[in-house]
């Protein structure tokens, strides 16, 4: 296992620093000059040096990415020019909220596809694996921005059950929290199906049946882990889907994170925090998927043997 | 599969259903009538999408305005087809962008050596690296809101897949008895690609690439919904449904009817995508 880990972590840190160069060289996309654009046509001369500095820009290229890494390896990402904040410190601030959502979006994904694709495995064709269809099809026609508002206008308009935005209380993430796990939950479930008619035809659970092992037993102990692995790829996979969508969402309901804090930045052309939120969902996407990849390795011991 | 779709005999031969299912008919119709649709808005639409009517905003479907006005009064429904047209407009190109970038570096990759497949390679895990829209957003935020920096977004953040897809096909090609005879007669690596490598990856980038419009157009809207798409008062279903948020209450219509413009166009073209992947998965 301890191979394995090393083996993965090794993968993982070209992708990092392929990552920290391109959110590096994003001010250098900017059309014309990114200090006209963030200060505006009519700032002293004075103001646009002290950015110019501030930024970096006064630097060369090579010189801007090694200083940006440095940073970034000791926590430092720059101020915000809007409030002149740290941009480290107003990162910190939001996390907890996306982390907030995508966790309860996650719980809401889960609770819905272990038991829809676990029925729709057991009875293909019946109405469960009908059910699981419909909402796979309800997924890809109403991304997060029509369901979001949709959600609003049924459980916070007419049915005046849940808050319409912000984040106050436990009961404010639940609309947040529907409506970025319920897409997730289609595929989810859908996965999860697959997996699990594949699994409940191994030998392995012939035989537990033979020995007259319980069905639920069967199901738990022998089908389930079977399918584990499979379903965790997916998993994985969609947690990126989820913060992408966290910010969509974020942006719906007012949440006060990660993603929120990027649509506010990119509004205000505070590139330094647009940086920031990029690097931050992205590092946390990347380790996210190692996180999935050595949970897998744990679950599954043939995986190890591969590295 | 079904006894009565007849199992052909030759993969490359016969990539695409011969019996043509449901799906395939339901989803080039409705697809076909959106293309229409959104060529035909200028005859179509009653009003001009960018007309404002002040005294009749916010008002609820009614015989004059078939599916209401927005906030400024302007005709929900011109907007609606005038917003097809930008939402296929970009899915196409953004699309046949990220197809042909993909198609070029994948063929490179899985054709030109191990340094130029390692270079590639190594792009597409960063760009993958970036989940879903992430990068997008980031590319259209500096690049400043249009419609061809959406463009130029989707384009640079679809082609990864494509390369990887082309690189597995053409690899899995390459050490086909075919394509090492062509290479012992003496063909250009040119001719090897285009004849033998890519023929051979038409079908499975034919399906990724019709899901993809399905996917671009999702892209373009939620860009649009973040203010990130072309400026407004240009009609887009993104901005259309930002611009409804606020008036959920008093007219959800606002709301509703561009949610569903864009659920019926995924809709169909996913059932598209799904008959050509079932065609494929019953030749194979």
């Amino acid at each position: 296992m301890l191979r394995y880990l090393t083996f993965r972590l090794a993968l993982a840190i070209p992708t990092l620093a392929g990552v920290l160069i391109l959110v590096a060289l994003l001010l250098h996309l900017v059309p014309g000059d990114p200090i006209d654009v963030m200060l505006g046509e009519g700032a002293s001369g004075a103001d646009r040096e002290q950015l110019r500095v501030a930024a970096g820009l006064d630097r060369p290229p090579w010189r801007q990415l090694v200083d940006f890494s440095l940073g970034v390896a000791q926590g430092d990402l720059g101020r915000s020019i809007v409030g002149g904040q740290p941009v480290g410190e107003l990162l910190r601030e939001r996390y907890p909220a996306t982390l907030e959502l995508a966790g309860a979006a996650l719980l809401v994904a889960v609770a819905i596809a272990l038991p829809l694709g676990a029925l729709a495995a057991l009875r293909p064709g019946a109405l469960a694996d009908r059910l699981s269809l419909g909402l796979a099809a309800v997924q890809t026609a109403l991304p997060t921005f029509c369901l979001g508002p949709l959600l609003v206008l049924a459980f916070a308009v007419e049915l005046p059950w849940f808050p319409v935005a912000g984040r106050r209380g436990p009961s404010s993430v639940v609309l947040p929290a529907l409506t970025l796990g319920l897409g997730m939950s289609a595929v989810l479930a859908r996965q999860l199906r697959t997996a699990l008619i594949a699994a409940l035809k191994l030998d392995c659970v012939r035989t537990a049946r033979a020995k007259g092992v319980a069905p639920g037993r069967v199901f738990l102990r022998h089908a389930l882990p079977n399918a584990a692995t499979a379903t965790l790829t997916v998993l994985g996979l969609q947690l990126g889907g989820l913060l992408a969508g966290a910010i969509v969402t974020e942006t719906i309901f007012s949440w006060p994170g990660l993603g929120r804090l990027l649509i506010q930045a990119i509004g205000a052309r505070d590139y330094p925090l647009v940086q920031g939120c990029v690097l931050a969902v992205a590092v946390t996407y990347v380790l996210v998927n190692l996180a999935t990849d050595l949970l897998q390795a744990a679950i599954d011991p043939r995986l190890r043997e591969r590295a | 599969m079904t006894p009565e779709t007849a199992p052909a005999t030759n993969a490359t031969a016969r990539p695409y259903p011969r019996r043509r299912s449901w799906r395939l008919v339901a989803g080039a119709c409705a697809l076909l009538a959106l293309v229409a649709t959104a060529l035909l808005a200028p005859v179509l639409a009653p009003y001009d999408p960018l007309r404002q009517d002040l005294a009749h905003h916010l008002e609820p479907p009614s015989r004059l305005h078939p599916l209401g006005t927005d906030r400024l009064g302007r005709d929900v429904l011109s907007r609606l087809l005038f917003g097809a047209r930008l939402s296929l407009v970009v899915g196409a190109a953004a699309v046949t962008g990220a197809l042909a970038l993909g198609l070029l570096l994948g063929t490179v990759a899985g054709y030109g050596g191990r340094t130029s497949d390692e270079l590639v390679m190594r792009v597409t895990d960063v760009l993958l690296a970036f989940p879903g829209i992430l990068l997008a957003i980031a590319l259209a935020a500096v690049l400043g809101p249009s419609a061809r920096n959406v463009v130029i977004a989707l384009t640079v953040m679809g082609w990864p897949a494509y390369a990887r897809l082309t690189r597995a096909e053409v690899r899995a090609a390459a050490t086909r008895e075919s394509t090492r005879a062509a290479e012992a007669l003496g063909a250009t690596p040119l001719r090897v690609a285009l004849r033998h490598l890519l023929p051979s990856a038409r079908p499975a980038l034919v399906v990724q690439a019709t899901f993809g419009v399905a996917g671009a157009i999702v892209a373009e809207a939620s860009l649009s919904f973040l203010g990130l798409g072309p400026p407004p008062p240009t009609p887009s279903w993104g901005a259309m449904l930002a611009e409804g948020r606020s008036f959920l209450l008093v007219a959800p219509h606002l709301v509703i009817a561009p949610a569903a413009a864009l659920g019926v166009t995924v809709l169909a073209i996913q059932l598209l995508g799904d008959a050509l992947r079932a065609g494929r998965s019953s030749a194979a």
